[in-house]
Parts: C-alpha cells; sequence; structure tokens
C-alpha cells in the first residue's frame, strides 16, 4: 500500500513542482559551491558543469512559470505552462533536477564525511574544525570511551536489575497495613515496615544522587578502615565501581518500590477479595494473584528506570567510577577540548539510551503477546 | 426445623457516619435458597460482603459453623474457604486460565495436590458447560462465560454456602439465562444460597424465602408467594409496583 502511494507520488502532476524544484536546485547549488576535497567527482569537470546547468536551467524554467502566473493570475491553470507538452517537460526536468541533487549531497556530504574522517585519523595533533576534532578525540580516546561506555551499561544493567529484586522486596515492607485481626506484635511490626520503608523512600528521593554516592563511598570507606584494613586493601573491595553500583542500586529501589506500589493499586480491588473469599489468606493473594499483575502492570516504568540509570549514573564519575562521563573528561584532559569531545558524549548516551528504549519496546511487544490458548466464542 | 447453616444478629456496617446496616437478623437453613431484593443502595451488597467480612462490621454476631466471625481470634480463612462468593464483576484472576482459576485456591488453601484439583475443576466445570474452554485466557471469555467459570471456582473449594451478589446484572440480556440455568441447577441440587438480585422471575421461581431490605432493615421477608402477590408492607409494595412499571415500559 505505501509502495502505490509513493509511486503516486513521484508519477503524480504537482501544483508546486516549481516552487519545490527551486528549492533542491538552490540547495544543490550551494552544496556545490561549497568546499570540495580531493575525493570529490563534481568540480569544474564535465559532470560538474552538467549538475549547475540542470540546476540554473530549472531556476530559469520556473521563473518563467513565475512570470507567466503573476500575468494570468487567475487563469495561469489554463495557460500554456500547465497544458501538455509542458507538464511533461516539467517534470522530467524535476527528476533530473533530483537527480543532480543527490549527485551532489553524495559528494559534498557522504565523500566529505568518509575525508574528514580519514585525515583525522591520519591527523599527529588535534586538527582545528569542530567535526574533525570530534573525530580526532573520539578516535583516539577510542578504547577509554568504550570502557567507559562498558562500565556505564553494566551500571545500569546490574543496578536496576539489583533495585528490583531490593524493591519487591521493600515494597512488601511498604504495603503492610495493621489489621484489627493481628495480634499486638504483628500489628508493631507492620507498622515498623511500612514506616521504614516509607522513611527509606523519603530520604532517597529527597537527595540528589551525586550526594548519595559521596555519602555511600566514604561511609563504606570509613566502616572498612575501622576493620583494619589498609587503603589498597580497601580500594579492592570497596572499589569505586562496587560503591558506585550500590549507590545505582540503593537509589533505584526506592523509585522501583514506588513503580511497584502503583502497579499494586492499580490492580483492581476485585481480585484481592475474589481470593480473600475462597479462603486465602493476604500473603497468599498477594503472591499468588496480585504481584503477577503489578510486576506486568509495572514493565514499562521498570524499563524507564533503566533509561534513566543510564543517564544519572554519569553523576558516579565524581567519586572516580570510570563510566561514559569519567571516559569523556579524562579524553578532554588529555586533548584540551572540551565542547567537542562532550558533544561526542550526548551522542554516545544518546544512542545508548535509544536503544535501550528500542530493545524495551521490542520486549514488551513480546512480553503482551496474548496467551495461546483456545479463543473464546464472541 | 433444617439445620441452620448461618445466623446474624443485630449486624450493623457504618461507612464513616452512614448507616448502611442498621441491626440485620437473618437465618440461613441447610439447603435454602434465599433472595435479597431491595432498592439500590439499601446495603445488600455489603450485607453480603459482610457475611465473609469483606468488609469488617460494626457490632452483632456471625454465627456460622458454631463459630461467631465477629470473635477477633477465629481462624477467617478456614471459614472463609466454606463460604463461596459469586461477585457481580465477576473477579475471575486476570492472570491465570480458566483451569488454573479454578485450581489455585484448592491447591494454596486446602493443599491438595495438582491432579486432584485439576479432576475436580473439570469436573465443576463441565457442570457449569465450559469443559471445552480449561485452556482460554479468563480475560478473552464472554461475560456469561466468566460467571460460570466464576461459580465452578467457588464450587471447587466444596463450600457450605454460597453468596450471590447480583450475578447477572453485568451481563447482556441475552446471555442473562445461562448464568440463571447453572444457578437453578445448583438449587436443585440443594446448595444452600444467598442471592441478592433483580431478577424477579427468578426469585419467584427459585427461591424458598424472598427477603426484602430497605435502607438498612429487613422490612419483610417469607414465602416468595407471600411476598410477591401479597405483599404486607407498604415499602414493598411500592417497591415491587415500581418494579413491575418498569418491566411493562
Ligand atoms: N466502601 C464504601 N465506602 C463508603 N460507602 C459505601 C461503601 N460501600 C457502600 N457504601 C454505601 O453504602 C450504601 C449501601 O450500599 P450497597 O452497595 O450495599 O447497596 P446495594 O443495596 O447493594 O445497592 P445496589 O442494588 O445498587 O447494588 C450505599 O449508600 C453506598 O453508597
Ligand atoms: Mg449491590
Amino acid at each position: 500500500m505505501n509502495a502505490t502511494a509513493k509511486g503516486n507520488f513521484i508519477t503524480r502532476d504537482h501544483p508546486y513542482v516549481f516552487l519545490g524544484g527551486s528549492l533542491i536546485a538552490l540547495l544543490g547549488l550551494s552544496l556545490l559551491n561549497g568546499p570540495s576535497t580531493p575525493y570529490s567527482f563534481l568540480t569544474d569537470n564535465v559532470p560538474g558543469l552538467l549538475c549547475r546547468l540542470v540546476f540554473w536551467a530549472f531556476l530559469a524554467i520556473s521563473v518563467v512559470a513565475l512570470i507567466f502566473k503573476l500575468v494570468y493570475k487567475k487563469y495561469y491553470r489554463s495557460c500554456v505552462m500547465c497544458r501538455q507538452p509542458m507538464l511533461k517537460i516539467s517534470r522530467w526536468a524535476s527528476y533530473l533536477v533530483v537527480l543532480a541533487c543527490v549527485l551532489a549531497l553524495i559528494d559534498r556530504g557522504l565523500l566529505q564525511l568518509i575525508y574528514t574522517v580519514q585525515t583525522a585519523m591520519e591527523a599527529t595533533s588535534n586538527p582545528q574544525g569542530f567535526f574533525p576534532s570530534m573525530v580526532y578525540m573520539s578516535l583516539k580516546g577510542k578504547d577509554m570511551l568504550l570502557t567507559g561506555i562498558w562500565t556505564t551499561v553494566r551500571l545500569a544493567l546490574l543496578g536496576t536489575a539489583i533495585a528490583f529484586v531490593l524493591a519487591i522486596f521493600m515494597v512488601f515492607l511498604r504495603i503492610q497495613e495493621p489489621d484489627k485481626r493481628d495480634n499486638d506484635l504483628v500489628r508493631f511490626l507492620k507498622w515498623i515496615a511500612s514506616r521504614f520503608a516509607r522513611f527509606y523512600i523519603f530520604i532517597i528521593r529527597g537527595t540528589p544522587m551525586m550526594v548519595q554516592a559521596l555519602v555511600f563511598y566514604y561511609f563504606g570507606f570509613n566502616l572498612f578502615k575501622r576493620t583494619g584494613m589498609t587503603v589498597t586493601e580497601i580500594n579492592h573491595v570497596w572499589s569505586f565501581f562496587v560503591s558506585g553500583l550500590c549507590t545505582v542500586s540503593l537509589n533505584s529501589t526506592a523509585y522501583l518500590t514506588e513503580v511497584l506500589r502503583g502497579g499494586i493499586q492499580a490492580v483492581d480491588r476485585g481480585q484481592t477479595e475474589a481470593a480473600r473469599s475462597l479462603g486465602m489468606s493476604n500473603w497468599q493473594s498477594m503472591i499468588k494473584v496480585v504481584f503477577p499483575q503489578a510486576v506486568k502492570n509495572s514493565i514499562p516504568a521498570i524499563g524507564n528506570e533503566f533509561i534513566i540509570n543510564i543517564k544519572d549514573s554519569s553523576v558516579l564519575s565524581v567519586i572516580g567510577v570510570m563510566d561514559l562521563m569519567y571516559a569523556t573528561k579524562s579524553v578532554s584532559g588529555i586533548y584540551f577540548r572540551s565542547l567537542e569531545i562532550y558533544c561526542v558524549a550526548a551522542l554516545l548516551y544518546l544512542i545508548l539510551t535509544w536503544l535501550s528504549s528500542l530493545l524495551l519496546q521490542y520486549l514488551g511487544k513480546k512480553l503482551d503477546t496474548p496467551v495461546k490458548g483456545i479463543p473464546s466464542s464472541n | 426445623m433444617d439445620e441452620c447453616v448461618l445466623k446474624i444478629e443485630q449486624l450493623e456496617k457504618r461507612f464513616g457516619s452512614l448507616e448502611v446496616l442498621k441491626g440485620i437478623d437473618l437465618e440461613i437453613h441447610k439447603g435454602e435458597v434465599v433472595c435479597i431484593i431491595g432498592a439500590s443502595g439499601s446495603g445488600k451488597s455489603t450485607l453480603l460482603r459482610c457475611i465473609n467480612l469483606l468488609e469488617e462490621t460494626d457490632a452483632g454476631h456471625i454465627w456460622f459453623d458454631g463459630k461467631d466471625l465477629m470473635d477477633l481470634s477465629v481462624d477467617l480463612n478456614a471459614l472463609r474457604q466454606k463460604i463461596g462468593m459469586v461477585f457481580q464483576s465477576f473477579n475471575l484472576f486476570n492472570n491465570k486460565n480458566v483451569l488454573d482459576n479454578c485450581t489455585l485456591a484448592p491447591m494454596t488453601v486446602r493443599r491438595i495436590s495438582r491432579s486432584q484439583a485439576e479432576e475436580t475443576a473439570v469436573r465443576n466445570l463441565t457442570t457449569v458447560g465450559l469443559k471445552d474452554f480449561i485452556y482460554a485466557d479468563s480475560t478473552r471469555l464472554s461475560g456469561g462465560q466468566k460467571q460460570r467459570v466464576a461459580i465452578a471456582r467457588a464450587l471447587c473449594m466444596e463450600p457450605e454456602i454460597m453468596l450471590f451478589d447480583e450475578p447477572t446484572s453485568a451481563l447482556d440480556p441475552e446471555i442473562v439465562g445461562e448464568v440463571l440455568d447453572v444457578m437453578k441447577d445448583l438449587a436443585a441440587q440443594g446448595m444452600t444460597m444467598v442471592v441478592v438480585t433483580h431478577e424477579m422471575a427468578f426469585a419467584k421461581e427459585v427461591s424458598d424465602r424472598v427477603v426484602f431490605m430497605d435502607q438498612g432493615v429487613i422490612l419483610e421477608q417469607g414465602n416468595p408467594k407471600e411476598i410477591f402477590v401479597n405483599p404486607k408492607n407498604e415499602r414493598t409494595r411500592e417497591f415491587l409496583a415500581r418494579y413491575l412499571e418498569d418491566r411493562q415500559a
């Protein structure tokens, strides 16, 4: 269906063929007048001149059409410009213009890019231009950046996974509600559990992750120091990565707890009531009926948390976790250029989050496929 | 008189300042089918939900199986499994297929083996006419099918009494019959049933006793013939008259 629509678009007569074609011609001309590289095949040679000729010729016809339009105004539709064979000619001319413009794009766009990358690779010092410098630094700092990306991905993946497990535990504490039929001890424990979870969420959500990272790191460091370990030993056990991972996990736990709680609340109360009316305990109906549905409700939000962790783990570079942000800072320190390499970092983060969201969408669709069974009668 | 299965004494229930049940006394005997009728908001659902403590009550006693459900130390889960409940909105477990809906409670509560639970489930699903749907996704059934599964699910716990809260109110008129037929069969088999319903024909035909509730009290109860043909209470007469008008309109 799409293909026929496209075919129609190309073979149809368009009212704005001159206007659109002229814009394309102007774009092509400006490209050809821009700087060329040794790879360019459209210079002042025959193909180059031909392309220019096509553009100028089309612009000229367009100007004529414009004059006709201004002169005839209302009757323009029935004048010579709008009749065969002029229609046919203008259509073919517009095809030529598009072809020439594509050639110009390949020449001054793609080949230019390849040339820039190649020169940047061979360059011995950081090139002057913005884009060449980006390419140069990305290539020179390739190993650092790749290790950084790998660390960031590991932090986000492991962090979200650990947080999910902890959040399951935490949400059970959070939703405890003292019941008239419990004995005093159980009631007290439930109250404590719910209070604890609320307090935890309050603290984590109310402080920046960067501060949390520093607090966790030094807290752990001092703790290990008390046991009489040397600094090298501590760095081995309580490494930047381990403490960073703890930060991400504990931070996400708070958010995922709220996500799961929302998921539980979104499950219809009738589900619990049906389970309870069959004699299932509160715990049984939670585990067997409500929680599986709550997790399913929460899957999109859990995926979101993963993407947030990809981005927010960048603050861990303050304690020295060698993630993508840290790697970027290091590269910038080596080559004395900031804007260019931070743009590279932004691009890399964007690619990571974009790929993750594609992946999550795909997984979400897979999980939602209806259970294959005997279909109902209606 | 037959053995009394359920006895409610002076039951009271408030939602905040709203008094919904104002001292209900009701006895249900073994094998009896009792229909509760009454205007919207008169507290019928609340009464049913109080019977198996889905709502905590404020005062009164509910005697079932020789124990008072209002006693805070009774094992509520043990008593509840003998009280089946069917809801207006079906409330099938969305994350389970039809068979698992029916086997979940027997397996987790009564700790019956899977094979035995499945055998019971298939038998009950066959009774309600859904033998061909045991592996179907419970969310993809029609309303009438869902409600029949819900009945089978309750039956799998082998209850001593079944509570129905407007089991056909959420159904299209043309499929109300399939659910009512199942309930009639159940009544014929001697199941003790308490049915809140607006299906007067069903109440007239199947029930042994009709209870008319109004604004949180039981105004009148008795043989369906008495109630429908010759109601003593003014409000009952009004209610039934209005109901018949609606029917004819
Ligand atoms: N959870 C609740 N919180 C507050 N008020 C409630 C609650 N449940 C019911 N009520 C109120 O109690 C009254 C009785 O409700 P109930 O559902 O028992 O009526 P009903 O007789 O079943 O009516 P219907 O025929 O419409 O189902 C109504 O006024 C209702 O608004
Ligand atoms: Mg009701």
